[in-house]
């Protein structure tokens, strides 16, 4: 459905997206995940034809987005990032401009619009001015806009930020749904959003993919290491250091304050390393004020994999 | 295109900011035409008394309608700026300019929409002009072909404002600098003609090119093509500037 290549753009001579790659099938969500200014946006803006790449191409449903970007718009429903919308206008106005604007036919853009607020559950909104309905009812409406032409691909700058636990919870709820007959890609810095809802991810950084591939997979290439933090008094850092690091299983021993570790068991050998050291310490007479392990997760993978690219440049 | 130029046109009426340009441009208009006949009927009081009265050119149409036009195109360059400031500047002020441009339609629909938008309000508040000419028939008969000249230069005129306000706003996300280029344009494209004062020999050429010596020969019940090509390529180059003005903050974005 969506096949990116070498896809570049640069403003100035900043790179704001750097020979990105991938394919993505009909039906299929796509997570973007990466810090602010890392080129999600840029690259989902491409996508949907507001502005053509400076390289590379970026193909919609078979369509490249520079011969036609008109086509593309039509296929494409975005929801930029801040949730831009007409103020001064009823939901129910604001969505027919929409269906108006995006060529939905005449005789059926009244049932267009009918639908569209029942999908969204926008009835007790439909007929006040967007200025003055809540923030999770704007981006509903802003979620509306996007799929009032019922189009084969959706694009969602950050649906979730700025909502409340429950509003959160129904725009995922209503993204999954919409999800059964789109492809979706949505971008997000909330990383358990992204492992719940996406069936792939790519994670970006300065404009460089660093990494895609299913939630799963991503976490299982760091699976089977396990993190345990430690807080021990009674002895001088550097012995306890020194002593933790000569145990069987650890891979490394970081001081992360004073009397506070973090201990990185090697791969495969996490199981039973907590008792293990717990032993150890009290063996050795010192206090162990706490212990917690933790599995890794796609945020730690995430601030890896963004460290590790700060570090090469 | 229908879409954007719908939505324009509820925009204004939705918001106070055309009824006050309208009632305002009625107000002043009300009370030009008021002194215009005011100072007609005396002038005739004063003829028909007088043996010599006859001979006088006393016609209501050059008295009254004729002045009345002239101010129409003075109104217009103080409340169109206030008219066009907002058609772009908000849009992307308000980001709803990025989802325009990721919906279906080209920058040139954007644009004629929104130009087209806004001449409809300067022809809905011109409409409601008509009612003062068709009073004043019921006592003395006018000639409507000046009426109608003067309506096509209202037209001409407010096009070529319009287009230059809504390039204005297109440069800006603030309606307040918009607003200000607009202005010092107009005034400008109008003020012209004391610079021709200066020179003498080429004083014609800037008299062509004062936006304001065009219409009030129009408001004198003279149609020519030339000033119909003075306001249309002025209209023209500015819709054309407003599409190139979107397109590259697109690239800049």
């Amino acid at each position: 459905m969506i096949c990116v290549k070498n896809l570049t753009k640069t403003f100035g001579d900043k790179h704001a997206v750097k020979d990105l790659s991938f394919d993505l099938d009909s039906g299929e969500i796509l997570g973007f995940l990466g810090p602010n200014g890392a080129g999600k946006t840029t690259t989902m803006r491409i996508l949907t034809g507001f502005f053509p790449p400076t390289s590379g191409t970026a193909t919609v449903n078979g369509v490249d987005v520079c011969d036609d970007p008109l086509a593309v718009r039509s296929m494409v429903g975005y929801l930029p990032e801040h949730v831009p919308l007409y103020h001064e206008m009823t939901v129910r106005e604001f969505l027919s401009f929409a269906a108006q604007a995006k060529k939905v036919p005449a005789p059926n853009r009244v049932a267009a619009v009918k639908e569209t607020i029942e999908r969204c559950n926008l009835e007790k909104v439909a007929d006040q001015l967007i200025g003055t309905i809540s923030r999770g009812y704007k981006q509903r409406v802003g979620l509306g806009q996007a799929i009032i032409n019922k189009p084969k691909v959706l694009i969602l700058d950050e649906p979730t930020v700025g909502l409340d636990p429950t509003q959160v919870r129904d725009i995922r709820a209503l993204l999954r749904e919409i999800g059964r007959d789109a492809t979706v890609i949505l971008s997000s810095h909330i990383l358990s959003e992204v492992q719940q809802m996406c069936s792939r991810v790519i994670i970006i950084a300065d404009g460089v993919m660093q990494a895609m591939d299913t939630p799963a997979n991503l976490t299982a290439a760091l699976q089977g290491e396990t993190r345990i933090s430690l807080k021990i008094q009674g002895a001088p850092d550097s012995e306890v250091l020194e002593s933790l690091q000569k145990l069987e299983g650890v891979g490394k021993v970081e001081r992360l304050d004073k009397g506070a570790f973090r201990v990185v068991s090697l791969a495969g050998e996490g199981e039973g390393l907590a008792p293990k050291l717990a032993s150890s310490v009290v063996g050795a007479g010192w206090e162990l004020h706490e212990l917690s392990a933790q599995t890794a997760n796609l945020e730690d993978i995430f601030i890896e994999l963004v460290e590790a690219e700060k570090k090469a440049t | 295109m229908i879409a954007i130029f719908k939505r324009e046109i509820s925009a204004y009426f939705n918001s106070a900011l055309a009824w006050i340009m309208m009632a305002v441009f009625m107000f002043v208009l009300g009370m030009v035409f008021v002194s215009m006949l005011g100072y007609y009927s005396e002038a005739s009081m004063i003829a028909a008394s007088s043996p010599f009265g006859a001979q006088q050119q006393l016609n209501p149409t050059d008295k009254v309608i004729v002045p009345t036009f002239k101010w129409v195109g003075y109104l217009m360059m103080f409340i169109l700026p206030a008219l066009t400031m907002r058609l772009i500047a908000e849009e992307s002020r308000q980001g709803t300019l990025e989802m325009l441009f990721t919906y279906p339609v080209t920058d040139t629909e954007i644009v004629l929409g929104k130009f087209f938008g806004c001449l409809s309000v300067v022809g809905i508040m011109m409409g409601l002009t008509s009612g003062m000419f068709i009073a004043l028939n019921r006592v003395v008969s006018i000639e409507w072909k000046v009426v109608a000249a003067g309506y096509l230069g209202v037209l001409l005129l407010g096009s070529a404002f319009i287009s230059f306000g809504l390039w204005a706003s297109s440069l800006t996300s603030s309606q307040l600098i918009a607003a200000a280029i607009t202005y010092c344009g107009l005034l400008s494209s109008w003020l012209v003609v004391i610079v021709g004062k200066e020179f003498e020999s080429a004083k014609e050429i800037f008299g062509d090119l004062s936006s304001m010596s065009h219409f009030s020969e129009m408001a004198q019940g003279t149609v020519s093509t030339h000033h119909l090509v003075y306001y249309l390529a002025w209209t023209g180059l500015f819709l054309f500037l407003t599409v190139r003005t979107l397109e590259s903050r697109k690239w800049s974005a």
